[in-house]
């Protein structure tokens, strides 16, 4: 079945289609949750309502550009929605005198996925949401910044804060490996 | 290295990477999907309200204003139970003092009061209930005369609907003209001084009534049942308006010409003003939102605090404005109350028990001796304590009541303004320990908790003259919080009542005929 005849089956409310559906997208659904959520428990609470919004809305979907990215859009707002409940502070959180920090590519050469994910989740709220969006999602500062209802310099400057909390991290992780 | 090259480490890494999908999660996204969809008002509880308002509002002000042509069922009443002569002359008296404004209507108060067609026309507009409105009611008298002479220079009427001969029709229509002409030169003075005609010249007017116009009047005259008030059309009334529509075209066309009100005792509007006072046992409900509290805490709050029966009392001032639309307006009390219990666990009591002895030896001497015993308890300490959250309010609502003279219905809906607020009793803080609210001074709770949305159903029996007793189910939704943002959540009282009450005609006048 080819993408089309799947979005097709699915606006028409084909159950065989939505399971088929879930199943290709949910995967990397959840793991977008993940990013965003502060547990597992909450991911998936956020990647079901995406998914319902995305079952229910899909007629809305126009058959341009790609499919996956208007899902993952969708699952992304999501998320944002249920952060924006917890009302998220942006704060400037010390750092541990790291500015001059420099990180050879061998350092996180070796980093898998899983490692990755577990250190981006241990990020603050607003470093992790607005690492995410920018490096993972590709938005902007200034769309971050209307989604987020922040300022785009706010962002930018999470971003960098959230960049070397980050590779810290991955030092420190580096070093207890050594 | 680049942070470029770091940033596209990571998305390569990540952008594609796919997780586990725990069990059953597709069983409850299928569940959810298949819900149907619950409306933006169910989910926005301020939408509702403010909608719910907005309906009573306007439902309100629509049947107000269709109240109008109910009244023209109500004055065709009266005319429909007496006989031919009277009917003319009362209504004939009657309209001017409603009308006066208008050189227009005037015009056609006169023409009413004079013409023995527009009698008939009065007596048809009442079969015809509401379905006449108020265009036709407000066709001028150049109409009148525009079909009266149309009729005369030869324009073709319907011939199959007709049920007198055509003889007595011709002789109905010369009558009419004359009679249109005569009495067109005397309304139009009138009018122009918008003098009321008076009853000699409409029983002279009568006089010249053919027999063909009598007998048609007497028909529909007679023929309705009176109408109740507020009734709209009953079948005996249906049954004449179907031989009204059988009658000649020149008696159709002319029920469009003026009708006029029947005025009541104290003019067109409702005038009552009524004092209520009313006193409603409570039930509260508490929504309490997390904001930066911890879930754990709010938990723990909500375990600590239970609703228990609350009370208001207060009086209002009722007015109509309409048939149908009420005003009202007060002053009220309010208490919530609620019960605060907190148990913490190891609390230690220490006792202390002293025993005295008297110790009598051999020779007689005696020896106190005490003994200082203490020991040490271990479990839990329940504090109790009793809140309340006080409030002095000003109710603002719109009403539509109906009903008849047994039995009153009124939709009430509207706002409740609080003036000031004040609360004692104690609460849970971050910490998890008791603290005390102050009646005031106190950053707990606002001192005035802004504006509460307010649906009700008033349930009225008259009881005497001028006393009603109410009963008045209600619920109100408070728009804002009660505490201060300071204490990291958001908690505000909706409120469920009855309230019961007795209500005083305060003007006292009998208000219609």
């Amino acid at each position: 079945m080819t993408e089309y005849e799947l979005i097709k089956g699915c606006i028409k409310q084909d159950a065989k289609c939505q399971r088929l559906l879930f199943e290709q997208m949910a995967g990397k659904m959840l793991s977008v949750c993940l990013r965003y959520a502060n547990d597992s428990m909450e991911a998936e609470d956020m990647l079901q309502d995406g998914l319902v919004r995305v079952f229910n809305n899909i007629h809305q979907f126009k058959f341009e550009g790609s499919f996956e990215g208007w899902v993952r859009r969708v699952v992304v707002n999501c998320a944002l929605k249920h952060l924006q409940k917890k009302r998220i502070q942006f704060s400037e959180i010390k750092e541990n005198s790291n500015d001059g920090l420099r990180m050879e590519s061998y350092a996180f050469s070796n980093l898998g996925e899983e490692d990755l994910m577990k250190l981006i989740s241990q990020l603050p709220d607003g470093y992790r949401i607005v690492f995410n969006l920018n490096i993972i999602e590709g938005y902007t500062h200034e769309e971050i910044g209307q989604m987020l209802n922040i300022q785009a310099s706010t962002s930018r400057s999470q971003l960098v804060k959230a960049r070397k909390m980050l590779q810290y991290q991955i030092l420190q992780l580096q070093k207890i490996a050594v | 290295m680049t942070e470029k090259i770091f940033d596209d480490y990571v998305r390569d890494k990540l952008r594609n990477h796919s997780s586990p999908i725990p069990d059953g999660l597709w069983e409850k996204i299928a569940k959810e999907k298949d819900r149907r969809p619950v409306g933006f008002f169910w989910n926005n509880r301020l939408m509702t309200g403010l909608f719910l308002l907005a309906v009573v509002a306007i439902g309100g002000f629509m049947l107000w204003q269709t109240n109008s042509n109910t009244k023209q069922v109500t004055a065709t009443k009266e005319t429909a139970s007496t006989n031919q002569i009277q009917t003319i002359n009362k209504t004939g008296t009657s309209t001017p003092s409603s009308n006066n404004n208008s050189t227009t209507e005037n015009n056609n108060n006169t023409t009413a009061g004079n013409s023995p067609t527009n009698a008939i026309e009065k007596t048809a507009t009442a079969a015809t209930n509401k379905a006449t409105d108020n265009k036709n009611v407000s066709v001028s008298e150049s109409k009148v005369e525009k079909m009266a002479s149309a009729k005369n220079t030869g324009i073709p009427v319907d011939r199959s609907k007709k049920i007198v001969s055509a003889e007595e029709e011709q002789q109905g229509n010369e009558n009419s003209k004359q009679w249109m002409a005569t009495n067109n030169r005397a309304s139009s003075k009138k009018a122009k001084y918008g003098t009321i005609p008076n009853a000699d010249n409409s029983i002279q007017t009568l006089s010249t009534i053919n027999r063909h116009e009598q007998s048609l009047t007497e028909q529909l005259m007679l023929a309705p049942k009176s109408l109740g008030h507020g009734e709209l059309m009953s079948i005996e009334n249906k049954k004449a308006l179907g031989t009204f529509n059988k009658l000649p075209n020149n008696f159709q066309q002319l029920k469009l010409s003026g009708i006029t009100d029947c005025p009541s005792a104290n003019g067109y509007a409702r005038n009552d003003l009524y004092l209520e006072l009313y006193a409603s046992p409570d039930y509260t409900f508490k929504s309490v939102m997390g904001g930066a509290a911890s879930s754990a805490y709010l938990q723990k709050k909500d375990s600590t605090e239970t609703m228990r029966v609350g009370y208001t009392v207060g009086g209002r001032i009722t007015k109509n404005i309409g048939e149908h639309l009420i005003v009202k307006a007060g002053l009220q009390f309010s208490q919530i109350n609620e019960r605060f219990t907190l148990r913490t666990e190891n609390e230690r009591r220490t006792t202390t028990v002293i025993t005295t002895r008297n110790i009598t030896d051999a020779a007689g001497n005696v020896t106190t001796v005490s003994d200082t015993t203490s020991f040490t308890q271990i479990g839990y300490l329940v504090k109790t304590s009793n809140n309340y959250y006080r409030s002095i309010e000003l109710p603002l609502m719109l009403g539509y009541e109906f009903g008849n003279d047994k039995l009153k219905f009124s939709l009430n809906g509207g706002a409740i303004v609080n003036i000031a607020a004040w609360y004692k009793g104690n609460t849970l803080d971050t910490s998890y320990q008791s603290i005390a609210i102050a009646k005031s001074g106190n950053d707990v709770y606002k001192h005035s908790v802004a504006v509460s949305l307010y649906g009700s159903l008033s349930i009225i029996k008259p009881v005497a003259e001028k006393f009603d007793l109410f009963a008045e189910p209600y619920f109100r939704y408070s728009l804002s919080n009660m505490n201060s943002n300071t204490l990291g959540y958001n908690q505000r009282f909706s409120t469920m009542g009855l309230s019961l009450g007795i209500r005083y005609k305060l003007n006292g006048k009998k208000q219609r005929l």
